[in-house]
Order: structure tokens, then C-alpha cells, then sequence
């Protein structure tokens, strides 16, 4: 930003409560204040942002920075909530009690942030170190040090007030006897989620279609600009197709991230935190893996975005390697398609009951796997909880919103270009080689034109609907991605999988719920078709049969195949993610690995049970 | 987890009965006890902490260590503290490795 003429560069540097290098954030905080980090300049000046209604607590990390002996500059945050408790700071006298400029500000009015402006101008011009009035460190104590650095702030913090509030956080206590009840408090988070999540899927509806519009519109534009050919295809099928199918997601993560800031501001997190730990121990996770899990019922990348609550990189690594179980909202389509579609489509009721037990399927994984990663991969049990339980307050929709765009900025930058090249490499599985359009299609096609010819543009559509449906189903079975099928059939055959399905499985990796499109194109319905009539295509599923003359989707095979769903990774956006927060390939390469091998094992020993069974 | 377990000594528990009173009442007699035995509203001091390094660190960054002043809040797993005026929820694994003696902060207003 500019500062009286000059640009400034400010590095926002993660919330602490301690410099003491236990944390891979305070070792960053720390080699970024010391200008230890390489391509980063030495800091001008360290401007630390303390709670003004918790001075003595935020006064030790002070200490620890004011020795760094930097130009500091302190502003004490929250100073509207300060004086509506009735808490009085004199601020002169910590000035001269930390020998730094200290300034009262409030994020969520704007108060005080010109004269901020200025202080940190003034710093930068005339840098002068902090002079604490005394040193806070004392070496020759023979207990613990950080006492004496608590004393310290304590001392400083009790000087400079001039009034405390009547009943500090009594309000907040009395809230706390039902939130942190080992069983109000529980289901009051139940509730919560509850709320939260009828409206994420409520109200992300209406973007996510407008979403896929956008997209389906930006394809027929492209459609009518570009001549037909390679790039036509790889810029409608490749890139918007993939783009879109990432953007579509964005609401969700959106509408997750602002609900979850709002209730991180108004301190509710942390009780949701406290009451869920002693719950999450049975599995070896912290309390403060609850939340995202319960987010990744909406989709995993939001969930794993928000592991970074996590302290421990143990605990973090097993909620981000089991999250993607949960029944995100991709599965849906999936879940429908051999629900309601294939198994029970006179059944609503049949069709539900199938729903729930997929989504306590997921639940049960995602716990299963982490108590397992927890005993063996990454042993250990969960970091015992030592969490600050901060005062209730209004929370503020700012915040909210600027947290919400950060993340999906995060999402749509960091992930956007991983899921982009990956999609080109996909279509061009399900593209190459080219191969010759069947021999009907030309007849088909001569018959349409005769009969658009002769003036009947109804069935001149229809024939060549049906033609492109066969060139389509044609073309994937030829291209690579049908060779594979062809080539896996012989592995996913124990699973009751026929060529088409592997076919279905490989185009899907980048995104489940695209398997829905390539049955469709490749049981010849055609991907026009099935988007206008959902029943075309489990019409066609019904009457597919293998080579002996037997039906593919019998319940064995439907059961299999949605146990395969609920298991398997088949999410690209989620792999980006996973690999970006874990910050190595190895362990984005290790859950897409034990999630296919699961789900695999899992699928076989449905269908082989199913088919003992003698289930039709 | 290598930490020993601390050897406790039986103590009658708090000497004023939970709920009793209002505001801070200090304990005598707590020497050796762990904070998870301690009763809403007992003001005691910091003597001993048994826990690993990295649970020791997360610790002393909040504001418990040895020679701090705590107050328990809600007793249960996990527990409540208050210290230096803010609330920690602690779990009842960490919280009893956390011994405590009677206050003794020279500036405690809580002394009886």
C-alpha cells in the first residue's frame, strides 16, 4: 500500500499467542520479524494487533516481540467492545510502559485506523526501537521463565487499566453452562449445523445453476463461432467443461466458508471445538476436526481448507486424508442415478432408505480409516485440547465476507490451473485417437437431410440426434479412454463392471458425477439426450447386457457400483486441494491410492456377496 | 506420551464444597494435586507440569506454567480454566498432569 508517497509492503503474519518456536506459524512469525526468511527484506517495522479486552494474555507475545528490538508499533484492536464492557486503557501509560507508540483502533467500526496510517508512516520515516521500561525476561529464575513474562504482562496490564469491566465474560459464562454441556452443548451444535447446512444447500442452488448456464451458454456460443473440429472440442469438452465443473462448486465453498467465519466470530467455534472433543478421541482425532469433517457433507475442499485449525500435523494429515468420504454433494447425482433411477425407481421410499444407508457408509469410512491411520501410519494419539474459549460477541459480516473471498480466491488460483491441465488430459483420453464414424451414421445423416428436404424438421431432428448419439459412443469407444476400459475390464469384472462402466470410472476421476454423462454417451443415449430426459438413460442401462445376454445392472451390480461411489476419490478439485494444504504430491498420490483400493476391495465384496446371496 | 504419571496425594477436595461462596476462594492443603481435582472458583498455583514438550509449549503460550496463578471454571472433560482473565478448555488427560499448590502470588487478592 502507499504511505505518504512511498509503497509499503505489509505481511500479514499468522494470529499467535508466542514467539516461542513450537509451531510451524510461530517459526514463520519469528524468521519473518527477523527477516530470516529468503526473499523477503528485513522488516522496517512490526506492527503487532493486540485484543484490547484481553491485554494481560496478548502483553506476553508483546514482549517477546518487542525484544526483537524492531521499530514497533502497537494497536490495540477491539476498542469499541473494550468501552461497551466498560474497560478503561490508559494508553499513554502503556506506551511508556512497552516504550513503543501504542494506538487504539477497531477493525469492525474503522476507528482509529487513520491515525494507524499515520503512526506506521511515522515509523517507517523515523525508525526508533522499542524501549521497554523494564525487561521483561529473567534468566536467573530458577522456575519457569515464562512466568516471570507473565508476571510482566500482567503487571503492565493491571497499571494501564483504569476501569475493569463490573462482571468481566459473566454473560459469556452463563451462555457457557448449556454450549459446553457435555450434552446440551451437543446437540446445540447438531442444531446449528443443521441450520447451516439447510442453507447451504438451500440457497447454492440458485448459483450453482446459474453457473452451469453460464457454461452450457459459453459451449454453444463457442459451438456457433468455431469450426467443428480438435479445437472446438478441446475448448467446449476440455476447458470450459472442466473450468465449469470446478466453478460449480464455488458456491458451496463460498456459502460454507461465510457461515463457519460468522460462527468462528461470534466464539462459537471453539465451544463447537470443546464439546465434540471428548466425542472425536474415540477415533483419535481432536475436537476440532468435527467441523470440517461435518463440511465435507458439502464438499471436501472447503473441508480441507479448513483443517488449518488443526494444530497438529498428524491429526491435520488423518481429517484431510478421511474427508473425502464423507458424502460430498457431487455423490448426489451418482447416488440418484442408482437409487431412484436404476434400483428403486418405484420406491421412493426403498430409494431414501438406500440414501441414508450411502451416507452413513461415508461417515463410517472416513472414522474407520482415521482410527486406523491414527494406530498405525501416523500414530499418536490426538493432541489433547488446549483451546481459549473467547467472550461471545456480534460477529462481524465484513469479516465474514472478506474470508470468504480469500478462500474461494485460494480455491479458484491455487486449484483452478491443476484441475485445468488435467481436464485437457482427460479429454484428450476420451478424444484420441480419432476414429471413423460408423457406417449408420452416413445413412442416418443422408436420411435426415432428405428429410429436412422434404420439409419434416421434427424427425430430420430426431434421426440426427440418434446419429450423433452413435457417432459419440462410437468415438469414446475407439478413443483411449475406451481402450482402457476395455483394458481394465478384466480387473473391475470382479466388481460386476462391464468395459462401458470402466470407460464411466476413467472419465469420472476428475469428477464423480461425471460418470452420469459418460453412461449415458456410452450405452449410445447421447449426452443431449440425457440432459433433457434423465429417464433415457436408465431406460437404456436396463436394457444393457453383457455378452452372454444377461443384464449389466442387476442389484448386485447397481449395489456395487454405489458402494465403488461412496468410496472412491474420483475428484480432481479435491486432489489439488489436498495437495496444495499437505504441500507434497506423496500424500494427495496416497489418498487417491487407498481410496480406489478401498472402494475396489469394498465393490467386489458386494457384488461377490450379493451374487452368493442369489439377490437378483 | 512418555511423561510418568504423577503420584497423587489424597486430599479431601475442596474445602468449601462445589458452588460454595462467590469469586475466587483460595486452597490450602492443594500441594501435589491436580488441577483436574480442583472445585469451581479455587484460586491455586501452578507447581508441576508433566506433560510432553509439545503439549508444554501449548501450554505456556496460553498462560499456564509453573508459578501462574489459575482458577477452574466448569469441571468435566474437557474442563474449564480461567487464565489471565480468559477461558481455556483443557482436556481432563492434560489437565490432570497440571499440579497445582495453594496460591501463594504475593498480589493475590484472593488470599484468605
Amino acid at each position: 500500500m502507499t504511505l505518504g508517497g512511498r509503497v509499503v509492503e505489509i505481511l500479514d503474519l499468522p494470529g499467535l499467542y508466542s514467539l516461542t518456536s513450537a509451531t510451524p506459524e510461530e517459526v514463520v512469525a519469528r524468521d519473518s520479524l527477523l527477516g530470516a526468511v529468503p526473499g523477503h527484506a528485513a522488516p522496517l517495522a512490526a506492527v503487532l494487533i493486540v485484543d484490547a479486552t484481553n491485554l494481560e494474555r496478548n502483553l506476553y507475545l508483546a514482549s517477546q516481540v518487542l525484544e526483537l528490538k524492531l521499530p514497533t508499533l502497537v494497536a490495540l484492536n477491539m476498542m469499541d467492545l473494550a468501552s461497551a464492557q466498560g474497560l478503561k486503557l490508559d494508553l499513554p501509560a502503556l506506551s511508556k510502559e512497552l516504550g513503543c507508540p501504542v494506538v487504539g483502533i477497531s477493525a469492525r467500526t474503522g476507528a482509529g485506523l487513520e491515525e494507524l496510517r499515520r503512526l506506521i508512516e511515522q515509523t517507517v520515516d523515523e525508525p526508533a526501537q522499542a524501549k521497554p521500561s523494564v525487561t521483561p525476561s529473567c534468566s536467573g529464575c530458577d522456575g519457569c521463565p515464562h512466568s516471570a513474562r507473565y508476571d510482566w504482562a500482567e503487571g503492565v496490564g493491571s497499571r494501564c487499566t483504569v476501569a475493569t469491566p463490573v462482571a468481566k465474560g459473566s454473560r459469556t459464562e452463563k451462555i457457557d453452562q448449556f454450549l459446553t454441556d457435555p450434552v446440551v452443548g451437543v446437540v446445540a451444535f447438531l442444531a446449528v449445523m443443521l441450520v447451516v447446512f439447510t442453507m447451504i444447500f438451500s440457497i447454492a442452488q440458485y448459483p450453482m445453476d446459474w453457473i452451469k448456464t453460464l457454461f452450457q451458454h459459453a459451449q454453444t456460443i463457442t459451438g456457433n463461432h468455431l469450426p467443428e473440429g480438435d479445437f472446438r472440442s478441446l475448448l467446449n469438452d476440455g476447458v470450459i467443461g472442466g473450468v465449469g465443473g470446478m466453478l460449480v462448486f464455488l458456491p458451496q465453498i463460498c456459502i460454507l466458508f461465510f457461515f463457519l467465519s460468522l460462527l468462528e466470530d461470534t466464539g462459537y467455534l471453539a465451544r463447537a471445538a470443546f464439546v465434540m472433543d471428548r466425542l472425536m478421541r474415540f477415533v483419535g482425532l481432536p475436537g476440532k476436526a468435527f467441523v470440517p469433517l461435518l463440511s465435507a457433507h458439502a464438499c471436501a475442499i472447503p473441508a480441507i481448507m479448513a483443517t488449518r485449525v488443526i494444530e497438529d500435523r498428524r491429526d491435520r494429515l488423518v481429517t484431510i486424508l478421511v474427508a473425502p468420504f464423507m458424502a460430498c454433494s457431487a455423490r448426489i447425482p451418482v447416488y440418484t442415478m442408482l437409487a431412484s433411477g436404476l434400483l428403486f425407481p418405484h420406491s421412493p421410499l426403498k430409494a431414501a432408505v438406500l440414501f441414508t444407508i450411502a451416507y452413513c457408509t461415508g461417515i463410517i469410512a472416513a472414522l474407520g480409516t482415521a482410527w486406523l491411520f491414527k494406530r498405525t501410519l501416523l500414530k499418536g494419539e490426538s493432541r489433547p485440547l488446549v483451546l481459549e474459549l473467547p467472550g461471545y460477541k456480534t460477529p462481524s459480516l465484513r469479516t465474514a465476507l472478506l474470508t470468504m473471498i480469500d478462500r474461494a480466491m485460494v480455491f479458484v488460483k491455487k486449484a483452478g490451473s491443476v484441475i485445468l491441465l488435467l481436464s485437457i488430459l482427460l479429454w484428450a483420453l476420451a478424444t484420441y485417437p480419432k476414429s471413423e464414424a460408423p457406417a449408420e451414421v452416413q445413412t442416418l445423416t443422408k436420411q435426415s437431410e432428405e428429410l429436412k428436404a422434404a420439409g419434416k424438421e421434427a424427425e430430420a431432428g430426431e434421426i440426427e440426434k440418434q446419429a450423433k448419439a452413435i457417432e459419440e459412443k462410437s468415438a469414446l469407444n475407439h478413443s483411449f479412454a475406451g481402450r482402457v476400459g476395455h483394458f481394465i475390464e478384466p480387473v473391475i469384472a470382479p466388481m460386476g463392471f462391464d468395459w462401458q462402466i470402466g470407460v464411466g470410472i476413467i472419465t469420472s476421476l476428475a469428477a464423480r458425477e461425471v460418470i452420469v454423462s459418460t453412461l449415458a454417451i456410452v450405452y449410445g443415449v447421447g449426452s443431449e439426450a440425457a440432459e433433457e430426459n434423465r429417464d433415457s438413460i436408465y431406460d437404456s442401462m436396463r436394457k444393457a447386457t453383457r455378452a452372454d445376454g444377461s443384464p449389466v445392472y442387476t442389484t448386485a451390480t447397481c449395489l456395487s457400483l454405489l458402494v465403488f461411489y461412496v468410496l472412491a476419490m474420483q475428484c480432481l478439485s479435491t486432489l489439488a486441494v489436498t495437495r496444495r494444504e499437505t504441500g507434497s504430491w506423496k500424500w494427495a498420490a496416497f489418498q487417491q491410492v487407498y481410496m480406489s483400493s478401498l472402494a475396489y476391495v469394498a465393490a467386489v465384496i458386494t457384488y461377490q456377496s450379493v451374487v452368493a446371496l442369489g439377490i437378483a | 506420551m512418555s511423561a510418568p504419571e504423577p503420584t497423587r496425594i489424597p486430599l479431601p477436595l475442596s474445602p468449601t464444597g462445589p458452588g460454595a461462596g462467590s469469586g475466587y476462594v483460595a486452597a490450602p492443603q492443594l500441594d501435589g494435586q491436580g488441577i483436574d481435582r480442583l472445585d469451581p472458583g479455587v484460586c491455586a498455583t501452578v507447581s508441576r507440569i508433566d506433560a510432553a514438550d509439545a503439549d508444554m509449549d501449548r501450554l505456556k503460550a496460553m498462560g499456564v506454567c509453573v508459578g501462574r496463578r489459575i482458577e477452574v471454571i466448569k469441571r468435566g472433560d474437557p474442563m474449564i480454566l480461567r487464565v489471565l482473565g480468559s477461558r481455556l478448555g483443557l482436556s481432563h488427560r492434560l489437565a490432570n498432569r497440571i499440579m497445582v499448590s495453594a496460591c501463594i502470588a504475593p498480589d493475590c487478592s484472593h488470599h484468605p
